[in-house]
């Protein structure tokens, strides 16, 4: 009876939520997110100044009533560039773990589903690849396909799927030695029905805990290619191209570098944060350990 | 694995990942379009040819692949197109030096901080020492090590003047640097040390240990913490391995003079013989300290001796 309850999804989803909702990391990390979306969201409509609307009069303002957050080096509204940015960087973070996130679990659904030695060659596959220096790559491929918001998305989710492929393929290899599957097989449910029905569903937590980790990773990965200069590209900033060009001027405005790296900084954290409590309400017992 | 055998096995398979590497960076380098001249459109017909021929891009890819392997075994890596009359190896080998003392330091740094940490998140659970811990770890995962570094940089080299703003002369310019690429390292370790020891204080032969008097200290310093070891050395192979062979972004800001910039500017000078020499610089260290760290905890840890 137990292995039963603990196979049915919908009943392990309620109780996951209903941890969820006890767990105080979750509330708080919702709300800064939510804030966080509608701020990137709605923003850059409210705000009087234009994405790249220069100044050259009024450069490197500190934070002021006219310029909440000051201006850059060339006098544009520091605010309205980091709401700009911000919807680039959200975008990046999302899209970038969406794409890992297919890739990953198919390639280790398919491994842990078919087991033998397809299983094998692609495990040595991804061990292999974890030994390719895959910033290297990344460059490669934005090298390759020239800056451009789409090509970061591909660019980021070919590379960073190799967790997620682990991961599902050892919770797929679990669970299809466990006596629901073998039950489904008896009654004569076929394999591509019981792996979507049966083994997908419970494999739902572990995606979900890994993805949202994801998303500041990607967040990191792209600020950090915006440094190198092939991330996002002018007139349109990233917070990583905000925070790049703020290295510049650092010393004498520190303003500049200063709200994209609070912005950054923020994001990262709640997603941590909400990543934390996910996989709390996951496996509660591992939790408390911690 | 025994003995002679064991350690041929081994050494058969790490050459196998690097050929592998190899060949996959080789095919990957020349699928990006432009070439290592494409930048100099004014050179004429005749200069552009003799440059070619002398560095053997008028071949075909599978021979220059080939002639590139053959020299990589007897360890000559090529002259790199950036710099003049000068190896690859030569370049890497002159890095080395600061980036190893960068990432040792580093490393050091990150342990001698992780471990109290992560000791003092385990024993004073929902204390105010795990509040540290927890505190330590968010913040060093949500801060990239570029801000990290240019915060360091800026309170303590501008406005306390406490360290040298840049440059690189010897170990009191690294401490900054060092400082940022830790914290990332600092902030897994700790919460791992805190979770897999509080793991292990709950065992019985622990609780026997307390119960016939041993003092805690005694227990924790003795007994428990060697169990966090294997868990701690198998995250740190491939982590030491990235940090030793330099970070762009963080030696760039405090303009460290280490192998990390290799890693960027080959690839977007196509400096074809530097991108294989790096990568395969990485790739050897990457498996060497994994090796390192499993051999490591097969010494620490009798029972995976006898796993095998």
């Amino acid at each position: 009876m137990s292995a039963r309850r603990k196979a049915d999804p919908a009943l392990e989803g309620a109780r996951w939520w209903r941890r969820m909702r006890r767990n105080r990391g979750f509330h708080v990390s919702t709300v800064v997110l939510a804030g966080l979306l509608a701020l990137v969201t709605v923003g850059p409509w409210i705000s009087p100044y234009a994405e790249a609307e220069q100044n050259l009069s009024n450069i490197f303002d500190s934070p002021n009533r006219a310029h909440w957050f000051g201006t850059d080096s060339l006098g544009r509204d520091l605010l309205t560039r980091v709401l700009y940015g911000g919807r680039i960087s959200l975008a990046v973070g999302f899209f970038g773990a969406l794409v890992s996130l297919l890739i990953g679990v198919t390639v280790g659904g398919v491994a842990g589903w078919i087991g033998g030695s397809v299983e094998r060659l692609i495990m040595r596959m991804i061990d292999f690849l974890y030994g390719v220096p895959l910033l290297l790559v990344v460059i490669a491929l934005m090298v390759v396909t020239k800056p451009g918001l789409y090509n970061i998305f591909i660019a980021l989710g070919l590379v960073y799927w190799l967790e997620m492929a682990r991961l599902v393929r050892s919770r797929v290899a679990e669970l299809r030695s466990r006596g629901f599957v073998e039950a489904a097989r008896v009654i004569g449910v076929g394999p591509t029905l019981i792996f979507t029905r049966h083994v997908l569903p419970n494999t739902t937590g572990i995606i979900v805990v890994t993805a949202t980790f994801m998303v500041p990773q990607a967040i990191f990965a792209e600020s950090f290619l915006s440094f190198l200069g092939l991330g996002v590209t002018v007139p349109h900033a990233s917070w990583g191209t905000l925070a790049a060009d703020g290295l510049q001027a650092m010393r004498s405005h520190p303003h500049v570098l200063a709200f994209p790296a609070i912005a950054i900084c923020l994001t990262m954290l709640t997603f941590q944060a909400l990543g934390e409590a996910f996989r709390a309400a996951l496996d509660p017992r591992q939790a408390e350990q911690d | 694995m025994r003995g002679l055998w064991g350690l041929l096995r081994i050494l058969m398979s790490l050459a196998i990942v690097v050929w592998g590497v190899a060949t996959v960076t080789f095919l990957l380098m020349r699928a990006i379009p432009g070439g290592p001249l494409s930048r100099d459109r004014q050179l004429p017909q005749s200069v552009r040819e003799a440059i070619e021929r002398r560095y053997h891009l008028d071949e075909p890819a599978w021979k220059q692949y080939v002639r590139y392997l053959g020299e990589a075994i007897t360890g000559r890596f090529g002259l790199s197109y950036n710099d003049p009359g000068r190896t690859v190896g030569e370049l890497i080998g002159q890095r080395i030096p600061v980036s190893a003392a960068l990432g040792g330091l580093a490393m050091g740094l990150s342990l001698a901080m992780a471990f109290p940490l992560g000791v003092a998140g385990a024993l004073g659970q929902r204390r105010w020492p795990d509040r540290l811990n927890a505190f330590v770890a968010a913040a060093g995962v949500s801060f990239p090590s570029f801000i990290l570094g240019a915060m360091l940089l800026y309170l303590f080299a501008y406005r306390l003047g406490w360290f040298p703003a840049s440059g690189w002369r010897g170990i009191s310019t690294a401490f900054l640097p060092a400082l940022a690429l830790a914290a990332m390292p600092t902030a897994y370790l700790s919460r791992l040390i805190r979770s897999e020891l509080s793991e292990v204080m709950r065992s019985d032969f622990l609780m026997t240990a307390r119960a016939k008097g041993l003092s805690l200290g005694r227990v924790v310093v003795v007994h428990a913490l060697r169990h966090t070891l294997s868990p701690v050395l198998a995250y740190l192979g491939p982590q030491a391995a990235g940090i030793m062979t330099g970070s762009f972004v963080v030696e760039r800001i405090f303009n460290v003079p280490g192998l990390g910039q290799y890693f960027v500017t080959s690839i977007t000078n196509r400096n074809y013989p530097m991108i294989m020499g790096v990568t395969l610089f990485y790739v050897v260290v990457l498996v060497s300290f994994n090796l390192l760290a499993d051999a490591a905890s097969r010494w620490l840890d009798p029972r995976l001796r006898e796993a095998d």
